[in-house]
């Protein structure tokens, strides 16, 4: 069962900073990522809309530190999604072939206004 | 119960989300999520109300002793009628034998009888619900 965190609102052509995760099993130890495949999509205003963007680890996801249970979206630039609300899920799929989405989520891109 | 913790640092903002991995079954309690136990003070009153002994010594039917649990049903009719007449004067006492026998139109009441010499009772103030005996008359 997946919980749900909405990112904080992301300001249109600006740069999407990098988002942070870290995976901790119920007693405060990491979950080990090594060798797990790491795999978002933010889809357009439902959380079956259009993709906008696809990204895993290697390719706009950084395992930071496996054994630590930590990885990052990258940040990248600028925001080109129009403005609206996105939905995502964060599923890894386990050395051992377990796949599990914990976390899923929104954020929305506002309008900028300086060009 | 399976669970994890995911820390999301998202533009300086972290947090700490607990996930039950189960599929199914209850993700949160109370609006408490991960491992949580749940004490009365987390749990308002709503008609069930939490027991103090303030409250069951204020039920009317205990300040009362309505039932009179622990005691035999002689006991509880002993008490209903208040037989012993626990709680009052014997004077009181005398009061209520001598309504309970009263009835007769013009009867004076006598709540004591004493006996004393003559000069003891010229010595003091007659009482006119009290009986005097002279004894050497």
């Amino acid at each position: 069962m997946a919980v749900t965190k909405n990112l904080k609102n992301r300001i249109k052509n600006d740069t999407f900073s990098s988002v942070e995760f870290e995976y901790l099993d119920n007693v405060g130890s990491a979950i080990d990522l090594t060798g797990a495949a790491i795999h978002i999509q933010f889809r357009y205003r439902c959380k079956t809309g259009e993709v906008v963007k696809d990204i895993s680890n290697g390719s706009g996801i950084t395992i930071t530190d496996a054994t630590s249970g930590k990885f990052e979206i990258d940040k990248f630039t600028p925001i080109t999604f129009e403005v609206d609300t996105y939905y995502y899920d964060i599923q890894t799929t386990f050395a051992n072939g377990d796949i599990k989405t914990y976390v899923n989520g929104t954020f929305k891109v506002l309008q900028d206004i300086t060009n | 119960m399976e669970e994890i913790q995911v820390i999301v640092i998202d533009n300086q903002e972290v947090v700490t989300l607990y996930v039950d991995t189960n599929t199914s079954g209850v993700t949160s309690v109370n609006g408490e999520t991960g491992i949580v136990v749940l004490e009365t003070l987390n749990i308002p009153e709503n008609t069930n109300l939490y027991y103090t002994e303030a409250r069951v010594s204020n039920n009317t039917d205990v300040a009362a002793n309505t039932l009179k649990t622990g005691i035999t049903a002689q006991q509880a009719a002993d008490i209903t009628t208040n037989n012993a007449k626990v709680g009052v004067t014997n004077q009181e006492e005398n009061t209520i034998n001598t309504e309970l026998e009263a009835g007769m139109t013009g009867e004076d009441l006598v709540l004591n009888v004493l006996s004393l010499t003559e000069a003891e009772y010229d010595a003091g103030t007659p009482v006119a619900t009290t009986f005097y005996i002279i004894t050497d008359a």
